[in-house]
């Protein structure tokens, strides 16, 4: 549980960097709000593409169906979720 | 080609007049020459292969559509030789079939104040590239390395005096760059107009579909439901306009300009930016959508564009959609030289009354859209192309018919 | 009655701040963090906006000064009540999306493909900038980028004039942007002490009737010299830019003679004519 928690912390310092919100910080993004449509961030199809590339670079997890890269692009948790599961460790 | 009228000289300042394409050229993956693209696009051929050397695994077996090796060994036209870059070499080649085809010289050019307009996404991108893997060595001094010093390049080529701008308006970019052309010569600023079309393969672009996941890893299949993705390509076109009162063989009528204020990359699914553009280019044409003969369209074969075509043609013709085409399963996707190309491609449909086949479309994704071609029922052609930054334009070209 | 263009208002956005043609001048509030080259490239959306677009921090930094700079030519031409009709924009950039593609493409280079950024990609081609603005502002109209070296802002403003006078657009943004930090200046060769610099310009150009009051543009033209002739030509390469910002900002009063030219040949023109009103 306490690896979930610290990858979510990294998680979202890496997509504030990325994805450049300028007046965010982590404390700002709730791990269960969604990130994509109207609520929540309010990210986009190239957001998407790049957070696939930040969980493929910082943790060597590959999201291939796009279908399984909705459900776990879906929220921060989800996303550290999927990188404790399928990290090589 | 043949062409009904010559150039006929200025027109002052006195009334608008028709624009007649007087000539035109091409350099495509079917090889030099219009002849060699309309044999490509009308026997139903692909020229897309596996690109098979890049340095990079991921990029090694991604089909594209790239020139035939044997044109590199022609001789250069006006001195834009391959020493000045491949963007300049393949410029030429398909400037010098264009003026051939015209019955002009670089002296007529100049004498009728003639202006050129440049339609490219990344211009000279293989000196741009040299520079960065060279980690920056400065470029040689004769090589242009940006879209402008490419235009300024050609221009001195040329012995342009007119106007000489480069078009940057994505994958809309040639279809914009032959409308402005038109303009220029409508209005009589210039006798001639000179609409080059040029986009080269790179690394560059490559890696950058790869990343927006747009790459298809098949020939891409415009309009079908089983379409993955584009095939990068690369290609030069030259299209010569002048200005006519009632002779020409084929002429731009119309076109239009319009943003889909949607989002940068994604097209607006509703086609209504699209749909502007293409009611702009048939007002400005006087006529209406049932006048239409054909649509020579976009169909980049990426699951989002070709949706909103399907879209924004359905919103302007309602149940009456004409024959649709797009030639890019047979030569791949050549991106800001993509309208140029297909303007010469509209003006061959019109010279041989014919619509090709849709080169790479199985089963259409849609109900209502004919792409098997066929005779072309009215002498006319509606020319479409978007782009990135939710830019689309659109063109009409008429002939008097058989 | 022929249709004359007129300038309705303008902006300009520098390394100093923010200038409406009409307004005061707006310095940097929060000083803006030195980034390596150049200090606009640390320009945010506050630093703008007083209500950012949400994806600001996003954009490259053309699309941030060509963004900022025509909604703040946009809120100088008239009444924020009734605002005028702008239906499209065009944008004359040399250097164009330079600086994102060395980004881009440069760390490609140096370690490979998986560093091919997605979003990065996304803004390089200068046009997306556009797509921006029309997004943001809500135009649906004409939009372009034309390119002609240094004279590229004056030939947006001649390629707009000409677009209005045939009837294709009633009202647009017209202007030029440049993103230029150390690599750009070094790609394009320029020299350390060049005057080319990061910074937009916007005006709104609106058709009128030749008795309206205001300043407008009596003619526009573009055209190309050889180089032999540019060599010899009286005078240095300029953009013509900073000369008509200077006039239209002092009030210039009868006619005015704008020119770019260019080392590879380009020349663009404006002549403007400001009569007072009236009233």
């Amino acid at each position: 549980m306490d690896e979930i928690r610290k990858i979510e912390e990294e998680l979202k310092k890496l997509m504030i960097e990325a994805l450049g919100f300028e007046d965010l910080v982590p404390e700002d993004i709730d791990p269960e709000k969604p990130l994509f449509g109207d609520t929540g961030l309010g990210l986009d199809s190239v957001d998407a593409l790049e957070l696939v590339m930040i969980m493929d670079k910082h943790y060597g997890v590959l999201i291939e169906d796009p279908e399984e890269g909705k459900r776990v692009l879906s929220c921060v948790r989800t996303m550290a979720e999927f990188v404790v599961e399928n990290r090589k460790s | 080609m043949q062409t009904a009228s010559k150039a006929s000289g200025n027109h002052g300042s006195g009334g608008l007049s028709l624009v007649a394409v007087l000539g035109v050229g091409a350099v495509t993956p079917h090889g030099v020459g219009v002849g060699a693209l309309w044999q490509g696009i009308s026997s139903g051929k692909t020229a897309v292969r596996e690109s098979r050397q890049s340095r990079f695994a991921d990029l090694a077996h991604v089909p594209v559509g790239s020139v035939p090796e044997s044109v590199l060994s022609l001789p250069p036209f006006a001195g834009l030789s391959l020493e000045r870059g491949r963007a300049c070499f393949l410029a030429g080649l398909s400037l010098r079939e264009a003026l051939e085809s015209a019955r002009l010289s670089i002296r007529d050019l100049r004498e009728q104040n003639a202006c050129l307009f440049l339609a490219t996404a990344k211009g000279p991108i293989d000196v741009f590239q040299r520079y960065c893997v060279n980690s920056g060595v400065p470029v040689v001094e004769e090589q242009p390395s940006t879209a402008s010093e490419l235009a300024a390049v050609v221009a001195e080529a040329l012995d342009i005096r007119g106007t000489v701008q480069v078009v940057s308006a994505a994958c809309a970019s040639g279809t914009l760059a032959v409308g402005s052309a038109s303009e220029e010569v409508r209005s009589g600023r210039s006798g001639l107009a000179v609409v080059l079309g040029v986009e080269i393969l790179s690394e560059f672009v490559l890696s950058g579909f790869l990343a927006l996941k747009g790459l298809s890893l098949s020939p891409a299949r415009p309009f079908d439901s089983d379409r993955q993705g584009l095939n990068p390509a690369e290609a030069s076109a030259a299209v010569i306009l002048e200005p006519t009162q009632d002779l020409y063989r084929v002429r731009i009528s119309g076109w239009g300009l319009s943003n889909d204020a949607h989002h940068i990359t994604g097209p607006d699914p509703t086609g209504k930016g699209l749909c502007r553009a293409v009611r702009e280019a048939l007002i400005q044409a006087e006529t209406t959508p049932d006048r239409v003969g054909a649509v020579l369209a976009h169909g980049t074969a990426t699951v989002q564009n070709d949706d909103m075509e399907m879209s924004a043609l359905e919103r302007t013709f309602g149940r009456q959609i004409p024959m649709l085409c797009g030639i890019k399963g047979s030569i791949g996707h050549t991106f800001g030289a993509a309208g140029v190309i297909e303007t010469v491609a509209a003006t061959l449909m019109l010279d041989h009354g014919i619509v090709p086949r849709t080169v790479g479309h199985f089963r259409c994704a849609r109900p209502g859209f004919n792409l098997l071609g066929g005779p072309l029922p009215r002498p006319s052609v509606l020319l479409c192309n978007s782009g990135f930054g939710g830019v689309n334009a659109a063109a009409f070209l008429e002939s008097h018919g058989a | 009655m022929a249709l004359e263009v007129f300038i309705r208002g303008g902006a300009k956005v520098d390394g100093r701040g923010v200038k409406r043609l009409h307004g005061a001048f707006r310095p940097w509030e929060d000083p803006i963090p030195e980034a390596s080259d150049h200090r606009l490239e640390g320009i945010r959306g506050k630093d703008l906006f007083d209500e950012p677009p949400a994806r600001f921090g996003r954009m490259d930094l053309l699309s941030k000064l060509t963004l900022g700079c025509a909604f703040h030519a946009l809120s100088d031409a008239g009444d924020p009540a009734s605002p005028p009709p702008v239906e499209g924009i065009i944008l004359g950039s040399w250097a164009g999306c330079l600086m994102t593609d060395l980004n881009y493409y440069l760390p490609v280079c140096d370690k490979g493909i998986s560093e091919a950024g997605p979003s990065l990609f996304s803004y390089t081609l200068p046009n997306v900038a556009l797509g921006e603005v029309c997004k943001e502002l809500g135009l649906t109209g004409p939009n372009t980028v034309v390119s002609m070296g240094r004279a590229s802002a004056v030939a947006a403003l001649v390629t707009a004039f000409h677009w209005i006078r045939s009837g294709r657009a009633e009202c647009l943004l017209a202007g030029g942007a440049e993103a230029v930090d150390g690599k750009v200046r070094k790609y394009l060769r320029l020299p350390m002490d060049s005057d080319v610099e990061s910074g937009a310009f916007f005006l709104v150009l609106e058709g009128g009737g030749s008795t309206d009051p205001g300043i407008r543009i009596a003619s526009a033209a573009a055209g190309f010299q050889s180089r032999k002739q540019a060599r010899l030509r009286q005078g240095g390469a300029g953009s013509g830019i900073d000369e008509l910002w200077r006039s239209l900002e002092s009030g210039f009063q009868g006619r005015l003679e704008v020119n770019a030219v260019t080392d590879e040949g380009f020349t663009a023109g404006l002549t403007l004519i400001s009569e007072l009103s009236d009233g």
